[in-house]
């Protein structure tokens, strides 16, 4: 799977989700992150492998504690994709100024 | 009366505007006058109009030496204020997507909106759509200030 079929799968799932909306705050410590979430801290460690495998979440060990931080890169793939269109259309609208803009030049030569 | 085919329409949605020194009626008539869409629009190629309610265009976009077909129906012509089309392309997934345009007059110049709506997602991501769209509308801004 490429990266984006993998970030994609990731945030197919609401809790996922949600655990990154909270990441997105700032890096935080595994049992804090889990903590408003109605499932146990096994469930919650499921979902965090599944992030860190598409590359959304990195995971640091200071002593006993794991902190967990967002990674920029797949999320803005994600942004790039989806924003492809709007690539497309600015794009062609930039196309129809420079038209307007020769038909303007055409009309003002007919009328001297 | 043409209807937007909801069922075969995604979630996804995207708002380009811009702004032309020019009347709404020019600007309207760049997007339906088939010389003018040939010229801009379909840098070139083929391209057919019939800009009535229910008419279609087809617009063969020559890209790398290879036709990109790009077809679809009118929904709405209302010179010059409002002119809505479906839209269906290899990127659409052969599916109808909606491109609605609202030209604005502002002073000399036009106001041009350009919503287009009911892109789908592809593949896998088909499969749970729900709630990304706003999740990443969210997310844009917060990238941005990241990368600035």
């Amino acid at each position: 799977m490429s990266s984006l079929d993998l970030a994609f799968a990731a945030l197919g799932d609401p809790t996922r989700r949600r655990i990154v909306a909270r990441l997105a705050r700032g890096r935080m410590r595994v049992t804090d992150l889990a903590h408003p979430f109605d499932m146990s801290l096994n469930a919650v460690s499921k979902h965090l492998k599944v992030l860190e495998r598409s590359g959304l979440l990195k995971r640091e060990r200071l002593g006993r504690e794991h902190w967990l931080q967002l990674r920029g890169a797949p999320l803005r793939e994600i942004v790039r994709w989806t924003s492809q269109y709007e690539r497309f259309w600015n794009e062609r609208l930039d196309a129809l100024g420079e038209f307007l803009s020769i038909q303007q030049e055409n009309d003002d030569g007919q009328e001297k | 009366m043409a209807k937007r085919n909801e069922k075969s329409m995604g979630k996804f949605s995207t708002v380009v505007s811009r702004s032309y020194d020019a009347a709404p009626e020019q600007v309207f008539s760049a997007w339906t006058d088939p010389a003018s869409v040939r010229a801009w629009l379909g840098m070139g190629g083929l391209t057919v109009v019939d800009p009535r309610e229910d008419g279609l265009f087809y617009i063969g976009m020559p890209v790398n030496d290879k036709v990109v077909p790009h077809y679809g129906r009118y929904l709405r012509v209302e010179s010059p204020r409002v002119l809505e089309f479906t839209w269906v392309s290899e990127h659409t997934g052969g599916l109808e997507s909606v491109v609605l345009l609202e030209f604005m007059r502002n002073g000399k110049q036009t106001d041009l909106k350009l919503t287009h709506d009911g892109l789908p997602n592809e593949d896998k991501a088909n499969a749970h759509r729900g709630g990304w769209t706003k999740f990443l509308e969210d997310l844009a801004p917060r990238l941005a200030k990241h990368a600035a």
